[in-house]
């Protein structure tokens, strides 16, 4: 459809244009360019189109993080308009050159990551915080990650953000504090049997990429795979803790 | 493996189109279980549905071919 007729423009102006954006820095006016550019999501887009995750660095103490992590970062890049090279496909192939883990494969050159696998842009990824913090009535599941766009050409960074989501646990507040113990008790229970970080991570990924002003822009391809509902559903998710706040 | 297949052809069924990365993962399972043939088919569908994939895919292929 519409990708046959836009042209995508050069790298060079969507270079200015990133660049003026970072510039202004100011939330307002990035979060006005945002809504413009979505509006003529065509005409604007930036002019990336490859982008290759590394698996993330882990500052967190689960082991488990990046690799929880990566598997839910695809899908709203993919949906932003990127092509993401399949993240687990990259992680084989490198572990087989002798890169085993994500810091030797942070540490490889972005001329030789062009040479080889040929994206436009790398996204290196710091996991900052991944788990479950368990109080006494409750429990809270975090995701921190901050996130750097390179170009794979300029060697410049392009876009970054960070994330940092918790999701408290439901807490009646009904069943008074011996009910609450109770229920926080079978939820920690439950919880630490099946993981919430991994839809936590989820969450986190989408106010990472498409969240409102900070997001990543949209790219190339067609948007033939947004899911509005979900990317809202982040959205709101973002806010709920803070509106939740003033009731304790 | 059998699951995302299926997957595969009903999203193509109907029309959609398969996300970036999908076909490529495919293809390296395959490829993992000696299904060298099969591998490159799915690879080089990844190359034609997503041009930007070419060089990354040309290597892998390559690659197949040599070990």
């Amino acid at each position: 459809m519409d990708m046959v007729t836009d042209k995508p423009q050069s790298i060079v102006t969507s270079m200015v244009e990133a660049l003026m954006v970072d510039a202004l820095g100011n939330a307002r006016v990035v979060g006005f360019f945002m809504r413009f550019k979505r509006r003529c999501r065509h005409a604007f887009a930036l002019s990336l189109l490859g982008l290759l995750v590394l698996p993330p660095l882990n500052e967190s103490l689960d082991a488990n993080a990046p690799y929880s992590y990566i598997t839910t970062i695809s899908q709203p890049l993919g949906e932003q308009g990127y092509y993401v090279y399949p993240v687990a496909v990259v992680d084989a192939f490198m572990k087989d050159n002798g890169l085993q883990t994500p810091a030797d494969m942070h540490a490889v050159s972005l001329k030789k990551i062009d040479e080889i696998i040929g994206p436009d842009a790398v996204l290196y990824v710091n996991i900052n915080e991944f788990g479950q913090k368990f109080q006494i009535i409750s429990s809270t599941t975090k995701v921190g990650a901050t996130a750097n766009l390179v170009d794979v050409k300029t060697e410049q960074v392009i876009w970054s953000n960070d994330v940092d989501y918790s999701q408290p646990s439901n807490s009646s507040g009904q069943g008074g504090l011996l009910g609450d113990l109770i229920s926080a008790a079978v939820t920690q229970v439950a919880s630490s049997v099946t993981d919430e970080t991994h839809d936590a991570s989820k969450i986190a990924n989408r106010l990472l990429i498409q969240g409102r002003g900070t997001g990543l822009l949209p790219g190339p391809l067609p948007p033939e795979f947004v899911d509005p509902k979900a990317v809202m559903a982040a959205n709101s998710a973002e806010l709920a803790p803070e509106e939740a706040a003033p009731a304790e | 493996m059998n699951e995302l297949s299926e997957d595969m052809a009903r999203t193509e069924a109907e029309g959609a189109q398969v996300p970036p990365g999908a076909r490529a993962h495919l293809a390296y399972l395959y490829a993992l279980q000696g299904n060298l043939s099969q591998a490159t088919a799915l690879f080089e569908a990844e190359k034609a549905a997503f041009p930007e994939s070419a060089v990354f895919v040309d290597g892998m292929i390559s690659r197949m071919g040599g070990s």
